[in-house]
This record gives C-alpha cells, sequence and structure tokens, in this order.
C-alpha cells in the first residue's frame, strides 16, 4: 500500500477545489445575488425606470394577495404542477411499455416521438393555436368526422377550460422526453428478473404491474425535476398561444412578473412576484432532495 | 413480451396514431416552408403544395434559401456560443457531481442543495442585473457574455444529472485508487472521467437544447450582427407583417442542428438513460 | 458505443472551433463611426421601408456604419422589456424606436432622454407636423422624440366583391347601426360571421374598442385619455361597450386562435366581409394580389368619418449614448422629407409630415394621405401606446380580451374605471384633440 505524498495531496486539492469554487461563485451570483436583488427592489419604493433601493416594507407583498390576478397565475401554476407533470410522467411512461414491447422500427418511433421536445415553444405553440381553433382545426374537424360535432369544445376560447388546454399541449411537448427517460429505465432492468417474473406466470400487464414499473422510481425522478421546472417557469409557450388570456385565465406567475416589470414599469411588484415564485421553487425541491437522498441511503 | 395478435394490431394503430400526432409540427413546418406567400394564404397548413394537378399550389424553394441567408450568421453565432458553454457547463456539472458524492464533506449536501434550487431561477427576473453585470464586466453585446451566462445557469441542472450518475460508481473504486495513492484531482480524471461517456452525452444534449432553444438572453446580451439564430428566427415573423413560408423555413433551418443531434445520438442518450438509472 | 460518441463529440468541437475562428474573423473591432439603433421592423415590407431609411443616411453620411439590431414580437412587447433592461443598464443604442406618446413616459420621467427640441427649430419640423402629432412627442413643453410616419387605425377593410354581390354600399356605413343592419343582410346572404377578428396578443380587441370609443365623439376620446372617465356608469363608455358586444355578436367564433393577420385572409378570400385594423393590413391584401378600389376597399370605422386615428413610430436621443452625433444625424434623417418619403411608400403607412411627395404612394396611401390633410381631428391610439399610460394599456388588454369572451359590460367598465383609476399618477399629459 502506497499512499499519497502531501505535496500531490495537497495539489490535487487544490484543483479540484478550485474547480469546486468557481462553479459556487458562478451559481452564487448569477442565482442567488441576482435573486437577492430582485428582494431588494420588492422591498423597495421603486417607481418607474428611476431605480431606488430605499427599504419600504412588505406592502408589495400584501397587495398580492388582494390581487385576483396573482391569484390566478398561482392556481395555473398549481394546475401545471399537478397535471402537467403527472400528465406527462403517464404518458411517457406508456409510451415507453408500448415501444417495450418489441416494436419493429423501435428506433423510428423513438426518434419521432422525441421531436416536440427538440422543437421550440415558438413552433409548438403556433401548431396548437391552430389545432385548438373551433373552425378550422384539426381536433373540431376530427370531431365532427366521427359524429361528435355537437360537442364543439371551445378549447382555448373558454376562460374554464383554457388552462387545461394548455397542459395537454405541454404534455404532448414533454412526454417524449419522459418516454425516452422510462425507456432506458426499463431497458436497465436486468433481463434475468424478467425471465424470473415470466416464469412465475407473470405476463402482460402484471409483468409491468408489479415487476417493472416499481423499479422505475429513478428515472421518474429525474423526469420529475425537468417537468417541474417547466411547471414553474412556464413562459414562453403560453405567451404566444394566449397570451394569458382569454382575460386572465392562463397567466402564470413568470408572465405576470413580465407584464408587471417590463409593462407596467412595477418592478417592486414584479420583484415580489419573482420572489415568490423562487420561493414556490424552494417548497419542491426541498422534500426532492430529502426524497432522493433517503433513496440513496436505501 | 407475447402479447395476441389482436394485441398487436392494437398495439401498431397506437404506435402510428401517437406518429401523426408527434409529427405534425415538422410537418406543418415542411409545407409552409414550401408554399409562396398567396400559397400560404390560400390554403391550410396540412395541405402540402404539390401543384395544380391535385388542385394546390406550387411549390417554391424561395423561403428556404432566403431564410438561410437570412440566418446564416445567427446560426454561425449560436453553434459557438451553444457549444462552448454546453461543454463548459458539462465539465464543470461534472467535477460537481463527483466531488459532491465522492470527497463528501460536511455541508456537502448544503452545497448541493444551493446548486438545485438554482435550477428554478426564472430567466426574467435577472434580466436587469444581468445586463449590468455583463456591461460592468464589458461582455455586453459578445458572445462571451453568452457563453458565461448560459454556462452558469447550466452547472445546475448538470451537476444534479451528473451526481445522480456519480453516485452509482462503486465506492470501492475511489478507494482502490487512493490508497494508490492518487489525488482527487488524478481520480477524477484518470477514474471517474473514462467511466462518464454516457452522462455526458444525456447532459450535453439536455444543454445543447435548451441553450440553442434560448430566446431571452440571447435578445437582451447582444446586438447587430450578434444575435443568435433564435432571435433571428423570431425576427422573420415580423411585427406589422406576416410571412409564413419565412419563418417556417427558418424554423427548419433552426431546428437542424437539434433534430440531428437527436436522430445521431438517440440510441446513446438513451444507453445514458440506462446507465442513470441502474441503482448502485 | 464509445467510438461513434467520440467521433461525434470531436466533430462537433472541431466544427465550433472552425465557427469560432470565423466568428473571430467577422467580428473584428467594428468602426468607430457607427450608428446603433433598435427596431422592430423585421420582416417583408416593413424591413425594406426601414433598409430604405438606413440607405437615405447612409447616402447624406457614407462613413458612418448602420448596427441594425431588429427585435420582433407582439408589437414590441418584447422590445420594451429588452430597452427598459438596456437602458437601466446604460447601454442605451443612440436611437430605438417606440410609439409616440405615453411609451416615452418612463423613459423621460427616468431622466434617461435627451431634449432635442433645438433640433426642432433648426430643421422646421413644426410647421409641417400637425398639432397633435407634434404634441404627441413631447413633455413639459420640451421635444424629445422624431416622429417617422402615421399608420391610421380607424380603418375598416372590406371585400368589394362580397358587399357588391350583396348590394351593400360601403359609403352608407357612417353609423354602427348602418354597418349592423349591413352585417345582418350579409348574415342572411349566408355569410354567417361577416366581421373577421384574431386577438391572439390580445391587443386586436383594444384596438377595436378605442375605435369604438372614438366613434362616441372626439370630446369622449379627449376625455378617455386624459383619465377622465372615471366612473363605470358614465353612459358614453357603456354605450360603447354595448356596440362592442353586438360586433362581437357577427365575429367569427374562432377569433381566440386567430392572429390578426388571419382575420385578413378571411376578408381576402370573401369567408368574412369587414375587419377593422390599422393600415398595415394593406400589406396583407398587397402580398395576396388585390387591388385596392377592385378587390377590396376602406372606410373609417363608423362615427369617425371626420378622425384619423395616429399609430405613430418615433426615435429619440438617448442620454448618455456612445454615439452622439450620430444619433443625432439619424433623427435629422428621420424627420426629413427624403427620409420619410423613402421609409413610408414600403411601409404603407404615411408621412408624418403634410409636405410629402403623393406622387410615391400607392393608391390606398393616397387615399389615406388625402384623408389626412382633410382630417378635422385626430387622435393618438391608446392600442397602441401613444394615447393612454403605459401601466394603463397593459390593463385594458387583459381586460378587453375577457370582455369578447363574456360580453359582461358592467364588469367591463368596471374593470377600465378601475385601471384608470389605479394608474391616476401616470397621466401626465393632457392632450388637446378638439
Amino acid at each position: 500500500m502506497r499512499f499519497p505524498s502531501r505535496k500531490v495531496f495537497m495539489k490535487d486539492w487544490m484543483v479540484t477545489s478550485l474547480f469546486l469554487l468557481l462553479s459556487l461563485v458562478l451559481v452564487g451570483y448569477f442565482v442567488y445575488v441576482c435573486i437577492g436583488w430582485n428582494v431588494i427592489v420588492s422591498l423597495s419604493d421603486w417607481k418607474g425606470l428611476t431605480p431606488s433601493y430605499n427599504i419600504a416594507g412588505f406592502d408589495q407583498y400584501l397587495s398580492l394577495f388582494h390581487d385576483q390576478v396573482f391569484l390566478t397565475s398561482l392556481k395555473n401554476n398549481l394546475i401545471l404542477i399537478l397535471l402537467f407533470v403527472p400528465g406527462s410522467l403517464f404518458l411517457g411512461l406508456f409510451l415507453a411499455i408500448l415501444l417495450d414491447l418489441k416494436v419493429r422500427g423501435e428506433g423510428a418511433f423513438r426518434s419521432i416521438y422525441l421531436l416536440p421536445f427538440a422543437l421550440s415553444f415558438v413552433i409548438t405553440a403556433t401548431l396548437w393555436a391552430w389545432m385548438y381553433n373551433l373552425d378550422v382545426g384539426v381536433i373540431n374537424t376530427l370531431l365532427e368526422k366521427i359524429g361528435l360535432g355537437f360537442l364543439r369544445p371551445m378549447w382555448v376560447a373558454d376562460p374554464n377550460i383554457a388552462m387545461y388546454c394548455v397542459v395537454l399541449a405541454l404534455i404532448w411537448q414533454f412526454s417524449g422526453y419522459t418516454m425516452l427517460i422510462f425507456l432506458g429505465g426499463i431497458r436497465s432492468i436486468p433481463e434475468s428478473q424478467i425471465r424470473a417474473a415470466e416464469v412465475d406466470g407473470a405476463s402482460g400487464f402484471d409483468l409491468y404491474r408489479y415487476v417493472v414499473i416499481p423499479q422505475l422510481k429513478a428515472p421518474a425522478l429525474s423526469a420529475f425535476i425537468v417537468l417541474m421546472v417547466f411547471a414553474l417557469k412556464a413562459f414562453d409557450f403560453i405567451y404566444i398561444l394566449t397570451g394569458g388570456g382569454p382575460g386572465w385565465s392562463t397567466y402564470v406567475l413568470a408572465l405576470m412578473m413580465f407584464k408587471e416589470t417590463f409593462r407596467k414599469n412595477q418592478f417592486a411588484y414584479g420583484g415580489a412576484i419573482a420572489t415568490i415564485l423562487f420561493l414556490l421553487a424552494l417548497v419542491i425541491v426541498v422534500p426532492y432532495l430529502y426524497l432522493s437522498f433517503r433513496r440513496e441511503k436505501e | 413480451m407475447r402479447f395476441p395478435k389482436l394485441g398487436r394490431v392494437t398495439l401498431y394503430i397506437l404506435l402510428i396514431f401517437f406518429i401523426f400526432a408527434f409529427l405534425l409540427p415538422l410537418w406543418t413546418c415542411i409545407t409552409t416552408s414550401f408554399k409562396t406567400l398567396k400559397g400560404v394564404i390560400d390554403t391550410t397548413p396540412v395541405e402540402p403544395p404539390l401543384g395544380p394537378l391535385f388542385r394546390l399550389p406550387y411549390p417554391t424553394m424561395e423561403p428556404l434559401i432566403t431564410a438561410f441567408n437570412i440566418m446564416k450568421r445567427s446560426l454561425l453565432n449560436s453553434f459557438t456560443f451553444t457549444v462552448a458553454a454546453m461543454i463548459l457547463s458539462c465539465l464543470l456539472g461534472s467535477i460537481n457531481g463527483y466531488i459532491l458524492t465522492k470527497i463528501t464533506f460536511k455541508g456537502s449536501n448544503t452545497v448541493f442543495l444551493f446548486f438545485t434550487i438554482g435550477i428554478f431561477i426564472p430567466y426574467q427576473a435577472v434580466l436587469v442585473p444581468l445586463v449590468l453585470t455583463m456591461s460592468k464586466l464589458g461582455l455586453y453585446n459578445h458572445l462571451g457574455g453568452l457563453i458565461l451566462t448560459h454556462t452558469a445557469y447550466g452547472i445546475p441542472i448538470t451537476t444534479l444529472l451528473f451526481r445522480n450518475f456519480y453516485g452509482l460508481i462503486p465506492n470501492s473504486l475511489i478507494m482502490a485508487a487512493k490508497t494508490d495513492g492518487a489525488g482527487t484531482w488524478t481520480i477524477y480524471r484518470r477514474i471517474v472521467l473514462p467511466l462518464s461517456l454516457p452522462p455526458f452525452v444525456v447532459a450535453a444534449v439536455f444543454q445543447f437544447t435548451s441553450i440553442w432553444n434560448d430566446f431571452l438572453f440571447g435578445v437582451v446580451l447582444t446586438r447587430g450582427q450578434n444575435q443568435p439564430a433564435s432571435v433571428v428566427l423570431a425576427n422573420l415573423k415580423g411585427t406589422t407583417t406576416v410571412m409564413w413560408n419565412l419563418l417556417m423555413g427558418g424554423t427548419l433551418w433552426y431546428a437542424l442542428p437539434v433534430l440531428v443531434i437527436y436522430l445521431v445520438l438517440g440510441k446513446y442518450l438513451m444507453r445514458g438513460y440506462m446507465a442513470g438509472a441502474v441503482k448502485g | 458505443m464509445n467510438k461513434t460518441v467520440l467521433y461525434v463529440a470531436v466533430a462537433v468541437i472541431i466544427t465550433a472551433l472552425i465557427c469560432s475562428a470565423t466568428v473571430w474573423y467577422v467580428m473584428r473591432p467594428a468602426p468607430a463611426d457607427v450608428l446603433e439603433i433598435y427596431h422592430w421592423w423585421t420582416s417583408g415590407g416593413e424591413k425594406d421601408a426601414i433598409d430604405a431609411l438606413v440607405d437615405v443616411f447612409a447616402d447624406d453620411y457614407p462613413d458612418t456604419g448602420v448596427i441594425q439590431s431588429p427585435v420582433a414580437g407582439g408589437a414590441g412587447y418584447v422590445m420594451k422589456a429588452v430597452m427598459k433592461s438596456l437602458v437601466l443598464a446604460g447601454e442605451a443604442p443612440d436611437a430605438f424606436q417606440m410609439h409616440a406618446g405615453y411609451e416615452g413616459q418612463p423613459y423621460f420621467e427616468g431622466k434617461y432622454l435627451e431634449p432635442i427640441s433645438d433640433l426642432w427649430q433648426e430643421e422646421g419640423w413644426k410647421p409641417v407636423i400637425p398639432d397633435v402629432v407634434e404634441d404627441m412627442v413631447k413633455f413639459d413643453g420640451e421635444y424629445y422624440a422624431v416622429p417617422v410616419n402615421i399608420h391610421r387605425v380607424n380603418v375598416v377593410w372590406y371585400n368589394k366583391h362580397v358587399l357588391d354581390d350583396n348590394g351593400v354600399d360601403p359609403a352608407t356605413l357612417t353609423t354602427w347601426d348602418a354597418f349592423f343592419d349591413a352585417c345582418d343582410t350579409l348574415v342572411t346572404a349566408g355569410i354567417a360571421h361577416p366581421i373577421a377578428l384574431g386577438d391572439i396578443g390580445k391587443w386586436t380587441d383594444t384596438h377595436v374598442l378605442e375605435q369604438i370609443i372614438a366613434g362616441e365623439g372626439i370630446d369622449f376620446y379627449e376625455d378617455w385619455v386624459n383619465g377622465q372617465v372615471t366612473s363605470a356608469t358614465d353612459p358614453k363608455l357603456v354605450s360603447a361597450l354595448n356596440t362592442f358586444a353586438t360586433y362581437l355578436g357577427y365575429v367569427n367564433v374562432d377569433h381566440v386562435t386567430l392572429t390578426w393577420d388571419e382575420a385578413i385572409a378571411r376578408v381576402i378570400t370573401g369567408d368574412a366581409a369587414f375587419s377593422v385594423m390599422g393600415d398595415w393590413a394593406n400589406g396583407e391584401f398587397y402580398k395576396a394580389g388585390k387591388v385596392y378600389d377592385t378587390d377590396y376597399g376602406t372606410i373609417p370605422t363608423p362615427g369617425t368619418g371626420v378622425m384619423y386615428g395616429l399609430c405613430i413610430d418615433c426615435f429619440q436621443h438617448p442620454k448618455g449614448v456612445k454615439h452622439p452625433e450620430n444619433s443625432l444625424r439619424w433623427l435629422k434623417v428621420v424627420g426629413s422629407k427624403e427620409g420619410q418619403d423613402a421609409f413610408n411608400p414600403i411601409k404603407g403607412s404615411i408621412s408624418a409630415r403634410t409636405d410629402s411627395d403623393t406622387t410615391k404612394y400607392g393608391p390606398y396611401q393616397a387615399a389615406a394621405i388625402a384623408d389626412f390633410t382633410a382630417a378635422t381631428y385626430m387622435y393618438p391610439s391608446v392600442a397602441h401606446g401613444s394615447g393612454a399610460p403605459e401601466a394603463f394599456t397593459a390593463e385594458l388588454d387583459d381586460i378587453m380580451s375577457a370582455f369578447v369572451t363574456d360580453k359582461d359590460v358592467s364588469a367591463a367598465a368596471s374593470a377600465l374605471t378601475a385601471a384608470t383609476n389605479a394608474a391616476s399618477d401616470d397621466y401626465i399629459k393632457v392632450w388637446d384633440l378638439d
């Protein structure tokens, strides 16, 4: 057994920690200092385009909770978290299982399913505006063809369901990506385990229900974080598809923050929204990390 | 897995249904980018411009060519800073992931938390301090500024990806190297890095996609000739005029690098996820 | 596996190196004598127009390089965020496009703009520019910007064949009642939705409401933009909203999923007969190969026959810019007869000057110039950032977007007046329109 010379060890340690330090400085500045700036601005009396960092108190936060638009935005972010995230997970899992059934040309299917994720929101949002069109849109035309024309939902034109239309479109865009993660997970389950279960008489649905799916916690967790990021930061897609409308029905926090800050010049108010958005992330990340740390210990 | 015959038919019907659902955007992009402006007004987006034989307008190559000529410089810009920021953020993320799993120290979980929360930062909220910083650093309107920004905001997610992967490398491997006299950096270079191809593919593809598709940073941090492709693409649509064919033609050029990467690396990407999902 | 990925990685890195080398080469230090401008004219005719204006500048100052930074999207929505970030960081370009009027207010109040009254004096712009237009680039009695064009907002576009076939004479549509009667005729004739509207982006709803409010009379419009309409039961406000509700009864049901140009396309194809839109819509008819007065035509929106609704773009002289001299030179070109007559014929707008060379303009624009010269009243558009404070306009878009789905007049009226009251501090201009 040879122990590293102290000198080599120190040098190595220096190099590694230098890189870690670099990351810490970058993230510290670009994430935390910038968010800190938002917090300070949110407490200030900044008005218009005249920067002011005089602390004025929590007024902005108090008025947020009386602001109907803020509450709607918050609700919509929650809808994204509660519907879009599990929706994408389930559809992705479903697609992964379909592709796992020894499908011919699997590679081609996989690539095509992944396409929407690779395209920018400008394109996909424009496409969905046209899918949801009442008169000439794809969905209503199809409904009419199969004799359900009388339904003719208003889709994004109906403030009560507009947000769910947004969710549906987003699930479409992200499920290819979750499919890939799940397919990787399924494929990494040792063949021997599957064989053993088949010998035990498990097949088809049961095989997935009792053998495969329980082993997909890790990929689910890693897909979860990517989806969650989007559920909280959603902006471009909604801005292009509905602009937050009809009325305020599809506003989300990021969109509201953008409007308050850059259209209405309410920098303090916008800063307060950004801070709340960031706190919301904290509420989600901490349990996630707790879960993943616990998983590691197991 | 064996399924009854009827089941297989249903399976393929389902798969093909999803093909249609997922191919629609690309299909409309392609059809529209071959239409003349008049053709765009006269037909629905799904109809391809096959010519009068099918009672449809003539196809034209012009939008694609024009779009390419407008976008070529910006595609070059985007490619440069995307690849640079992708490499930097992956490298830093890899080193962080390694340190946080293999040289755990007191508070390493806190450091990890510190990084992970960064994933969630809403970019609209940092525009003003960001431009101010870049201006002070002399990196405003410089591709270096975009590289720095995207690297910094990429570190949290790459750290997470690499950390999840490195957690699966047996500690015994590291211990063995340590007893052979290797220091932390040597272990990283000689043992951890060579094992890291799968997570590098995953992180690189993820970073490439998100940096390439970014619009917000590109539009505030650069001007004139330095604008990235996402900004120039959005400009093809115009404010008081709309040129759908040009926009879709530009979209095809813009999507091309990402599509190529997904097609070429698709298999390896999945292997990356396979490797990452193996329980240690 | 390893090999392929390695090859791909090597290929990517080599390409990146080549690219960086090329970019480095192309990015050699820019000449010191440049002019940097931002605008949102990025595509098609609007881009050709700004290029023509830049050409005029290049002819006058051949040694100065011009760096354009076009930023498109939602009538400058994105560009507003970009400009505000840049201005706050002290990186303002030498000049940037903004709508005249209240869009300049935050920059003026933040003292980011240099007054240019001297320039106005030297260039002799005052006599050739109408008073309301002039007032739109002034704050506290000083000039702060130079208008480059005028788009008319109170325009109804109609498909001439559809109207002729159904015996509707557009010249008689001078009141909303007459207009809705004509719509009824068309509905009976089988055109289910005679009015086309596309409100992706929301501002198109505001745009229509604004024209209806102007139709209530110039005095009411003046009160409205001066922040004086503060009662939700104001009879003229309620009347305007009721008119809008009736209007919506004739509108295509899929308006929420259409953009404004897709709505115009329905008029072009004859699926609809009318659409209210600013006169940049003329470009859409032109692209489709339609001829003014043969295939399509225009009338002022009902009740605004003697009025000209103004959507004006302008440039200004920000403080502390890197090339102040070029900034002023640019403004000179922007305000010149030559510059405006190079820009506007292509843009589809008309010159902000009353002495423009009418022979350079197309048939629609010639008619618009005649109307402009003859107009009794002019009013600044609210939908396009001029007439009212930004804080109010931003809310207005959302209020109208809600209104077009629920048609709830009293809710919209109270929301509108509440938004006016909330922004009361920002009403720093007193418009004099009559």
